[in-house]
């Protein structure tokens, strides 16, 4: 005799786990991250042991070895880029600029650079460096 | 008679595979798009219209060249040693500035080792210099 009742088919598999996790993760990587900007072309920054942390805002140079500048995604010769950055602080005195150079560039280069965006009127300039050891940014 | 003999399934759960498909793929997009790095900042005081222009004869000048060589406040030293030379003069002058100056040829990264370094050794006021610039007598 059989006295056991026959189980009820399951036709679906269990998602409710799964989309609990999925959601958690969704909700994870909306809130801990941010969306990372386009650049105009790949830079590798050079590393340094600095103590001040910071990410990326809206006035980003980029600089490659060979001396090519770009302004965020926007490749741009060098006179452009000033008066670009001209525009932006004569704008908003604060604005905070980020140099986001390779760390193979020629240094007298980048400070060169530095020293041209005083001249036309950055208040606050960075470097962008990434921790040593650190690979990507 | 049985006319309606195929009766409709009555729908038991909610159809949740769209709304999964869309979650995955905003994950997707989320881990893909989502930035974690944060960078290092180097606040860059370029001598131009700082105050340590104004004061630049008492700076010391760290000059590195592109054969390896460093020169601290004229002299001949160590790379290895440049904290320790900083930190000697800090011990007197808690208040003195510092110049890293790369020649020609010395990478970035170069020049933002030796900043660290200096700063490592206690410097407070130190700035990146173009090798243009004669040194101070």
């Amino acid at each position: 005799m059989n006295f056991r009742r026959p189980r009820e088919r399951q036709e679906l598999v269990q998602l409710t786990a799964l989309i609990d996790c999925v959601f958690i993760l969704l909700v994870f990587f909306m809130l801990a991250g941010s969306i990372r900007p386009t650049d105009a072309f790949p830079v590798e920054v050079a590393a340094s042991r600095a103590q001040v942390f910071g990410d990326e805002r809206e006035a980003v140079i980029l600089i490659r070895p060979d001396g090519a500048v770009a302004l965020g995604d926007r490749a741009m010769t060098r006179p452009d880029l000033l008066a670009s950055i001209a525009a932006l602080v004569k704008a908003r005195p604060d604005a905070l600029v980020q140099m986001k150079a390779d760390g193979d560039t020629d240094a007298d280069l980048v400070i060169g650079l530095m020293e041209d965006l005083r001249e036309a009127g950055v208040g606050y300039l960075v470097l962008l460096t990434k921790g040593v050891g650190m690979e990507g940014q | 008679m049985l006319v309606h003999r195929k009766a409709r399934h009555q729908v038991l759960g909610l159809q949740i595979t769209p709304l999964i498909d869309v979650v995955f793929m905003l994950l997707v997009f989320f881990m893909l798009a989502t930035n974690f790095a944060r960078y290092r900042l180097i606040g860059v005081e370029s001598p131009v219209d700082r105050e340590v222009a104004k004061t630049a004869e008492g700076a010391i000048v760290i000059e590195l060249g592109a054969d390896g060589s460093l020169t601290f406040d004229g002299r001949p030293a160590r790379r290895a040693d440049l904290a320790a030379e900083v930190a000697d003069v800090v011990r007197v002058d808690p208040n003195r500035q510092f110049l890293v100056r790369p020649r020609a040829g010395v990478s970035l990264q170069e020049a933002v080792t030796a900043h660290d370094e200096a700063r490592a050794g206690g410097a407070r006021f130190l700035s990146f210099s173009r090798s243009r610039e004669t040194p101070a007598p």
